[in-house]
């Protein structure tokens, strides 16, 4: 065994030192362990060295031992800890030595920790005899663990540097990329391998010359070199700068295109520069082949907008062209039917006027089917009623239905708001269609309108129509075809009801327009419905002109009224109209049942149907007049069109009241609240020669008045109220007779009809202004129209005021009145 | 209420201007006898030579009429009439047709009015 009694400690130290300069430029993990063992081995010359690395928290090894059995082979970490912990050599005693080692014990033994993170572990050294001079071997011990533990650090900077570069050798060789890192220095180039196959350069590292030279010649085969160069520009002249998408486009036409990236990068000692070249030549020429179908897109889309517009004035011109002829055709065999005519002249103009009037429907049909599938029909938004639009639809077929005997009937629901905003016309048109259909499949009954929200959000509705008729019904097997053109029910429907069979079609496109839907149920022999629903919303600024709630609870609330109606659709409405006005209604559908109840009730009112099996209403109001008269029910009458006149007048005293059938529910109540109110205060004629109203008038002096009306009778009425008010007036006829009387004299106002032959009463205003300027009389309009639109179109034309006909003597005083300053100035 | 003999027809209007004066209320009967059936028939024939601005034009000359009789179903056909879309000529026939047997039934009330004067 080597003595270390006379070791020169510093010298081994200096020995260590120069020894171990060469290891450090190992790069191999192992292989250095090794030498730095062996040369810790002979150096120290010591009887037992051991390397032992920390594995793991749980796991210490040894693993370079020059002796073998001696050490264990596995320490124990948590004994060890507070020795490997410390950050210099520890002297271990005998018991700490039984950790170590398998049965030998050393005089003398030390452990050298290295405290690095890639490698934690140590040296033991264990001598026989304990060496001299402990104080030099404390400083060669101080000078091993300083030496070994750079050594372990620089073997820890290699293995990292290994590891990171494996990384990004693995990164930069998988990316499709080419990347070309370029060194501020001059010093130092990269390429990958997919630069080096773009540049045409070995991959890996490069002479910076080379590597500048190959992206020269590449760029320079670009062939959009005034964008290269202008970004080019851009770049040099700002190198900190990073640049983006610098696109490279090879080839006419195109072949390939690369996207340049190019980032400048700089850490404490390294600048340089990082190129990133891209492939982009599919994303380009996709782009171009994407701007070329947008561009395509566009000129097919002015085209078809242009073919649109040239349908539309095709539409409109044919619509016209179409029309005034038919219209002529039709007009002329009326015309002609009116003169003398023999049975069988007769029989031949009526063909003509209906196959007219046939094909006149079947054109506006068409017309309007390819207005709505042209995209060209506009919904409008404006406010309307629902009642009053049924009202309207069912005054438009009253006639025929009439014709017919045929009841019209309708029930809102209450939950259905009073005014929306809609198309109004649309609606009446699907309406229309419905109904229409319906009175042309009835052959007896009735057709009945019911309208109910079925669900809101907010004010906007949704509003369920159901149009029921009693009539011949469609069979199931057509119910889903007959929305679509022309398929009626059959064939044979077409040749015995006539039709277009675009009705339906029509009817569902509009439903669509409006958000909707449209469906069937129907039994053939039993009669079918219709039931579409459209979104609406309501009219928040609506307000109620109803009667006020005090009137109607003084009149209507409580009283007791029997309806006698054989239709019971009809006796159903009116039995939850008169309930919602808060009337006691009994109902009843035969005359009997109605002449019992009277014997055993005292009802304040009754309502006959005119039109009954059995008895009719007024052989019934007789019955009642005859054995009820002490009594004196009022009875009112409902009566279709055909049964307006009588032939004994004393048939119609029977009756308070006649309503028309399909009656308003606003006109039945106001009847209702006339009779009831009159049985109740009686009726005042005006007496003749009394006058019947006091008026104050606060006009002094006559005001020198012109009347522009060309009316006859309403020149009379209004001559008339303005004397009554003590004012004379001078009368024409059209506008154009009002321009001249006002140039040549002063009058201080003008009552101006709107509607005139000649001169319309906006166009003399308009002269008037331009004649006399301020020195103009007031001019008020007078107009049998008060929509808004009439008003606002008056004031635009520069009229003062307007007044409605009828207007009483209270509202021209009223008007007179409001001008007076005005007028007396 | 003057309406209560009278299906269509209401001459309160007429009454309150006339203040009494029935003279002044035949006169006026007259004037609308003699003129309405000839300006409903001019009307028919617009409607039959599809000059619509002529049917519009009369209908609201007919409208300040029926407003002054208050014959509400006939003011209504007008304003209806005025607001037809031109070329609509089922329309214009519907409208026509719902109004002539109600003119004539007005005819019939403003002569049976005048017998009572």
């Amino acid at each position: 065994m080597p003595t270390t009694k006379h070791i020169d400690w510093n010298e081994r130290a200096l020995q260590f030192l120069l020894r171990l300069s060469p290891i450090k430029s190992i790069r191999e993990q192992s292989q250095m362990i090794r030498e730095v063992y062996a040369l810790v081995e002979d150096v120290m010359r010591a009887d037992a060295v051991c390397f032992y690395r920390n594995i793991d928290p749980v796991t210490t090894r040894v693993v370079l031992s020059s002796l073998k059995k001696v050490f264990r082979s596995s320490l124990k970490p948590e004994l060890l800890a507070p020795i490997i912990k410390a950050d210099k050599h520890q002297w271990i005693d005998d018991e700490e030595q039984d950790l170590f080692f398998v049965k030998d014990r050393y005089e003398k033994c030390v452990v050298i920790p290295l405290y690095n993170t890639a490698l934690s572990g140590g040296i033991i050294v264990g001598w026989k005899q304990s060496p001299q001079d402990l104080e030099g071997l404390e400083r060669f011990m101080v000078v091993v663990q300083l030496g070994m533990n750079e050594m372990m650090q620089r073997m820890s900077v290699y293995f990292e540097i290994e590891e990171l570069t494996t990384r990004f050798n693995a990164i930069l060789e998988t990316i499709p990329e080419a990347i070309v890192y370029v060194d501020d220095s001059g010093k130092s180039t990269w390429i990958n391998v997919i630069a080096a196959e773009l540049l045409a350069l070995p991959h890996g590292q490069n002479h910076p010359f080379e590597v500048a030279q190959s992206m020269q010649i590449l760029r320079n085969r670009a062939t959009n070199q005034e964008d290269i160069n202008k970004k080019g520009i851009e770049l040099f002249s700002k190198p900190k700068q990073a640049i983006k998408d610098w696109r490279w486009i090879f080839g006419d036409p195109v072949e390939s295109v690369l996207s340049i990236a190019c980032k400048p990068i700089s850490s404490p000692n390294i600048n340089g520069r990082l190129w990133v070249f891209t492939d982009i030549t599919f994303l380009h020429l996709a782009n171009n082949q994407l701007r070329e179908l947008n561009e395509e897109l566009a000129e097919k889309r002015n085209l078809a907008e242009e073919q649109n517009r040239a349908k539309s004035e095709f539409l409109a011109n044919m619509s016209h062209e179409i029309r005034t002829p038919m219209n002529g055709v039709i007009g002329m065999t009326s015309l002609l039917s009116n003169t003398e005519l023999n049975i069988e002249q007769t029989e031949y103009v009526d063909t003509i006027r209906l196959s007219g009037e046939t094909l006149l429907s079947l054109i506006n049909d068409i017309l309007d089917l390819s207005k709505i599938e042209s995209g060209k029909l506009e919904m409008e938004e404006a406010p309307f009623g629902i009642a009053k639009l049924v009202e309207e639809t069912y005054d438009l077929l009253s006639v025929r239905a009439n014709e017919k005997g045929l009841d019209l009937l309708y029930q809102i629901d209450p939950n259905v708001p009073t005014e929306v905003l809609g198309d109004s016309t649309r609606l009446r048109q699907v309406l229309l269609n419905l109904v229409s259909n319906g009175i042309k499949f009835t052959p007896k009954g009735d057709i009945l309108i019911q309208a109910k929200t079925i669900g809101h959000h907010e004010d906007l509705y949704q509003i369920q129509f159901r149009v029921k008729d009693t009539g011949i019904g469609i069979p199931k097997y057509k119910h889903e075809t007959i929305f679509e053109s022309f398929s009626q029910a059959d064939t044979s429907t077409t040749r015995r009801y006539g039709g277009t069979g675009l009705g339906l079609t029509i009817c569902q496109k509009l439903v669509s327009m409006m958000d909707g839907s449209i469906a069937v149920e129907s039994v053939e022999g039993q009669g079918s419905v219709f039931i579409f629903d459209i979104k609406l919303r309501a009219n928040r600024a609506i307000k109620q002109f109803d009667p006020k709630p005090a009137l109607l609870d003084a009149v209507l609330t409580g009283k007791k009224i029997l309806i006698l109606d054989d239709n019971e659709t009809n006796l159903g409405i009116l039995k939850s109209q008169m309930l919602s006005w808060n009337m006691v209604p009994h109902v009843f559908n035969h005359a009997n049942d109605a002449i019992q109840a009277i014997s055993e009730n005292n009802y304040d009112l009754a309502i006959l149907d005119m039109v009954m099996e059995g008895r009719n209403g007024v052989e019934v109001a007789k019955e009642i007049r005859k054995r009820f008269s002490e009594k004196n029910i009022p009875l009112i009458l409902f009566s279709s069109l055909s049964f307006s006149h009588f032939s004994n007048k004393g048939d119609r005293e029977l009756f308070s009241a006649i309503l028309v059938k399909p009656t308003k529910h606003s006109l039945l109540q106001k009847t209702l609240m006339d009779v009831l109110g009159k049985k109740e205060n009686g009726f005042q004629q005006p007496v003749k020669g009394t006058p019947k109203v006091q008026h104050s008038i606060e006009v002094t002096g006559d005001l020198q008045i012109l009347v522009a009306e060309d009316n006859e009778t309403n020149q009379k009425l209004i001559r008339k109220t303005l004397e009554k008010l003590g004012q004379r007036c001078d009368l024409v006829t059209n506008g154009a007779e009002a321009v001249e009387a006002a140039k040549h004299k002063k009058y201080d106002l003008i009552f101006m009809d709107v509607m005139m032959p000649e001169m319309d009463g906006y166009e003399a205003t308009e002269l008037i202004i331009t004649a006399l300027g301020n020195q103009k009389p007031v001019i008020i309009a007078m107009t049998a129209n008060a929509l808004t639109d009439d008003r606002n179109k008056a004031v635009k034309s520069g009229m003062d005021d307007y007044i409605s006909k009828p207007f009483r003597i209270q509202d021209v005083e009223d008007k007179i009145n409001k001008w007076k300053d005005k007028i007396k100035k | 209420m003057e309406n209560s003999n009278y299906t269509y027809i209401n001459l309160e209007y007429l009454y309150e201007v006339s203040d009494g004066d029935m003279a002044f209320v035949s006169e006026i009967i007259n004037d609308y006898l003699t003129k309405i059936p000839v300006q409903f028939a001019e009307l028919e024939k617009a409607i039959d030579t599809a000059d619509f601005a002529a049917a519009k034009f009369l209908a609201h000359k007919m409208k300040s009429s029926f407003q002054f009789m208050g014959v509400q179903r006939l003011v209504e056909c007008s304003h209806q009439m005025e607001q037809t879309e031109d070329g609509l000529n089922q329309v214009f026939v519907e409208i026509v047709l719902t109004m002539k047997p109600i003119v004539e039934a007005v005819m019939v009330e403003l002569k049976s009015k005048l017998t009572t004067l």
